[in-house]
């Protein structure tokens, strides 16, 4: 009968015990690796690449065996990677963004980076002592990416207005020096 | 088990299996699309956690320096001591999984209590974790009143941190939930070789929950 041959082919994949034990151990090294080399005093750009190039050998690992995705129909592997493409797309187009800010026309760069800061400032103290600075604000776009970055319309042409005299605005400008001399 | 199968069988001339859905063709269809739908629900959880991962590698790129010294506020030995209980209750939940394929059901039952208590363990470290940070006022936001220099805006690094580990451990109280709900099944007998796709799911969503450790340990923990 054609349904004895379809069940039969649908006997659960069993896999050995040892393969199990395998990987769990493979996992405790590769945990135990991460954990040296955050010890070994490597330049921070360096241990982060070996950090997720470990994490990723774990998640392969994990995906592939444990969540039986080798032997696994091929449509669940392409929902998978349908979905980390689609991370990946998101993180190196924003971070695309993000790095190469300053780069652009150096000067703007560098302005639109102290407002941008500023502003973060803004979300993480909001302003209870000083709303320094008048209205001033010619560049429609600085309003525009305040509004954009906080949600909200008004009280941000306080934010707008370049933060560059008071001693936050410096702030800023160090730390975005900082930012742009890693990359 | 032959309680699971009754004797008569349907239209189709296959014995009918007491968990078999009539708009499902076989047990195999069943099966697998349930499993799909269990995938296209970690696809989205994926994409769920990408968003946050986003937030910390902006923010980071921002204060490079912020999170070189934040990281060194966080206990690396606990977080290690919850990766490998995590990985730990991966291992057993993947054995329970075999257990219920080979109709084991006391092996599948003790596999489950281990990932239970795995999971309980995970939550009590990240307990001690929490108090210290609290204790320290390394907190998110308007809420920073941590003593110690840190430089650049450390509340950011605690906001990306308790928001990640936080959401994560929701996960966590979550897998909880369900992983009774099958230990409880299993007690009463419905899972054998025949029938345990219910655990597979479980399953999936555990290793993924696992997963998402993976890469927050070493992004939150191991910076330096």
């Amino acid at each position: 009968m054609a349904n004895h041959a379809h069940e039969s082919h649908h006997e659960p994949h069993v896999l050995p015990l040892p393969v199990y034990y395998g990987v769990f151990g493979a996992l405790l090294v590769l945990t135990g690796l991460t954990y040296a080399v955050s010890f070994a005093g490597l330049p921070p750009s360096l241990s982060f690449g070996v950090a997720m190039l470990v994490a990723c050998c774990k998640a392969t690992l994990v995906g592939g065996v444990f969540m039986h995705l080798i032997w696994d129909e091929k449509l669940n592997i392409i929902v998978l990677a349908v979905s980390v493409l689609a991370m990946l797309l998101f993180f190196s187009v924003t971070m695309m963004d993000e790095l190469s800010r300053g780069l652009i026309l150096p000067e703007e760069g560098t302005l639109y980076r102290q407002h941008e800061l500023s502003t973060l400032n803004e979300i993480a103290n909001p302003p209870a002592a000083e709303h320094g600075g008048g209205h001033e604000s010619g560049k429609a776009e600085h309003k525009a990416v305040a509004g954009a970055a906080e949600g909200s319309g008004s009280a941000h042409a306080a934010v707008a207005a370049p933060a560059a005299g008071s001693g936050e605005g410096s702030a800023a400008a160090h730390a975005a020096g900082s930012g742009s001399g890693q990359h | 088990m032959s309680s699971a199968t009754h004797a008569h069988d349907d239209a189709n001339g296959q014995a009918h299996h007491k968990f078999h859905q009539h708009h499902f063709l076989t047990m195999a269809q069943q099966a697998s699309s349930a499993k799909f739908g269990m995938w296209l629900f970690l696809g989205q959880e994926v994409l769920f956690f990408s968003g946050l991962f986003m937030a910390y590698f902006v923010f980071r790129a921002l204060y490079p320096d912020t999170w070189l010294h934040s990281a060194e506020h966080l206990n690396k030995t606990m977080g290690g001591i919850n990766t490998v209980v995590l990985l730990y209750s991966s291992l057993t939940m993947a054995l329970a999984v075999r257990s219920a394929q080979l109709s084991d059901k006391k092996g599948l039952v003790i596999n489950l209590i281990q990932t239970i208590v795995c999971a309980f363990i995970f939550l009590v470290v990240k307990y001690f974790e929490y108090s210290a940070k609290f204790e320290h006022g390394l907190l998110p936001g308007a809420a920073y009143h941590g003593h110690e220099f840190i430089p650049g805006r450390p509340e950011l690094f605690f906001t990306v941190y308790f928001t990640m580990t936080g959401l994560h451990g929701i996960h966590v109280v979550a897998g909880i939930g369900v992983l009774f709900w099958i230990l409880k099944r299993a007690i009463r007998g419905d899972f054998d070789s025949t029938y345990y796709i219910p655990v597979e799911n479980v399953g999936l969503y555990w290793h993924l929950v696992d997963l998402v450790w993976i890469f927050l340990f070493p992004l939150l923990y191991l910076v330096r």
